[in-house]
């Protein structure tokens, strides 16, 4: 068996710094507006010029898209992947407004007179067969938006498939649509803009969902055991992989068996950097997670990452608070493990906060590394309590109690739990005093 | 009543919209060019 190498990778991680990633997003969003306004074009009506612009920016941004979704280290290895998966959510809006007013745009004079007339040649438009490549891309675009909206109701890797097959097929068609018909898409600068951004964002799904796969399984990493923790929680140990780096606190996308491409989920790293295996905490929540217990001792598993900026660095260099809510201990675990297997010195405090005791876990460990590095530690249950576990959720009479004697202007605190939680508790902190650039949390919401 | 928002989810949550209202605006001066 191959020992896994588990280093701490350098400070900071690799890819753009958020600031340049920002700073590239915009000059490429706003790149084919620039381009047609350069094109030498005449503008026409505004109402025309309304409609094209409207479909340059949404093409724009629907090609950009697949680079904010794609886990793609260069965009989401320095900016939390959560917020460029957010990014992508709040850009999703604003592409689905720009595509559904395209069209409208163009019938603008007649549509405000007379709705009536304005829909007949709103119908006369989609019936041409020079618009039936647009109209497809425009009703995958639309159906791929209002299915994402909707993705609790379907089965996540259904949901997965159909929304990388009906983005692809919106942009191959929409690219199409530009350059064979557009007014501004004809100048060549502009298309070869085009067919470059498709290129790109195809290029990037086949690695994401057929290059990238293959290479993972060749990592060798296997189940090695699975045991319960508590009522719905239950441990998992990866052993066999090798050359895998990661900070403590980061997460990786896993993938049993002979899973498809994308059917991997996202799982916190509760392991310290540098053990040799990778342990998981693991919560019962959906589809893959209740069945988690019957993985099979040696079954293969595809280890996407590490990813995620929820790391020691984000938080300064002065006392650290952690706080962890129910399945948000996974990478508090792995921080305080490394801290402890380090020897930190720095002053530590631990909020630990879950529904029972029982579900406090790994809180002996915890409540171990506490004791033997001087950590400030706290246990807290919704409903029960026990020897060392206060009954109650955490307020600010709690939290000042952890930090007394600290100045809170220096204190870094990483919060990981449900949001409601997260919120309520980094609110309550800034209110003591800590900075919010000093606050570290991931908010994650795939399902 | 909902909670209000931390400072750090504040600041987050501008910057994501301010990116956003750059293109929005951007389109809208292209438009601006036909008037």
């Amino acid at each position: 068996m191959r020992e896994g190498r588990t280093d701490r990778p350098p400070r900071g991680g690799s890819g753009l710094a958020p600031r340049a990633a920002a700073m590239l997003f915009l000059v490429l969003a706003l790149a084919p507006l620039a381009l047609a306004a350069l094109s030498g074009e005449e503008p026409g009506g505004w109402h025309e010029e309304a409609g094209l612009a409207l479909g340059l920016s949404a093409l724009s941004l629907l090609l950009l898209q697949f680079a904010h979704a794609g886990r793609w280290p260069v965009v989401s290895g320095r900016t939390a992947i959560d917020v460029t998966m957010r990014f992508h959510r709040a850009a999703a809006i604003l592409l689905l407004a720009f595509v559904l007013l395209h069209p409208l745009a163009f019938i603008a004079p007649l549509l405000l007179p007379d709705p009536w007339q304005g829909l007949a040649r709103l119908q006369a438009m989609a019936a041409s067969p020079r618009m039936t490549v647009g109209l497809v891309a425009w009703v995958a675009l639309v159906a791929t938006v209002l299915i994402a909206l909707a993705r609790r109701l379907i089965a996540y890797q259904v949901w997965r498939l159909l929304h990388g097959i009906g983005a692809a097929v919106a942009a191959a068609g929409a690219v199409w649509h530009a350059v064979s018909i557009g007014v501004y898409s004809g100048f060549r600068p502009l298309a070869l803009l085009w067919w470059a951004g498709l290129g790109g964002a195809i290029l990037l799904l086949l690695w994401s969902w057929g290059w990238k796969p293959w290479r993972l399984a060749a990592a060798g990493w296997r189940v090695s055991d699975v045991s319960p923790l508590g009522p719905g929680y239950w441990e998992l140990r990866l052993t066999g992989g090798s050359d895998f780096r990661f900070s403590a606190g980061q997460f990786v996308w896993l993938a049993f068996g002979r899973a498809l491409p994308w059917n991997d989920n996202p799982f916190s790293i509760a392991s310290a950097p540098g053990c040799g295996h990778l342990h998981f905490v693991i919560r019962e929540a959906g589809d893959l997670t209740s069945r988690i217990e019957a993985l099979p001792v040696g079954l293969p598993v595809r280890v996407d990452g590490p990813h995620g900026a929820f790391t020691l660095d984000r938080a300064g260099p002065g006392p650290l608070l952690l706080v962890a809510g129910g399945a948000g201990i996974a990478p508090i675990l792995s921080i305080a493990r490394h801290l402890d297997a380090m020897g930190e010195t720095r002053p530590v405090a631990l909020l630990h906060c879950a529904r029972s005791v029982s579900r406090l876990v790994c809180r002996a460990e915890l409540a171990e590394i506490a004791r033997r590095r001087c950590w400030r530690a706290m246990f807290l249950s919704e409903e029960d309590e026990a020897e060392g576990v206060a009954r109650g959720m955490p307020d600010r009479q709690r939290l000042q109690a952890l930090l007394a004697g600290w100045n809170p202007a220096e204190v870094g605190a990483m919060l990981c739990g449900p949001e409601p939680m997260t919120m309520a508790v980094a609110r309550m902190l800034e209110e003591i005093g800590v900075r919010p650039d000093r606050l570290v949390y991931e908010l994650f919401d795939y399902a | 009543m909902r909670e209000p928002l931390p400072e750090a989810e504040r600041r987050l949550r501008r910057r994501i919209r301010l990116l956003l209202l750059a293109v929005a605006a951007a389109t809208a001066l292209f438009v601006a060019r036909a008037l």
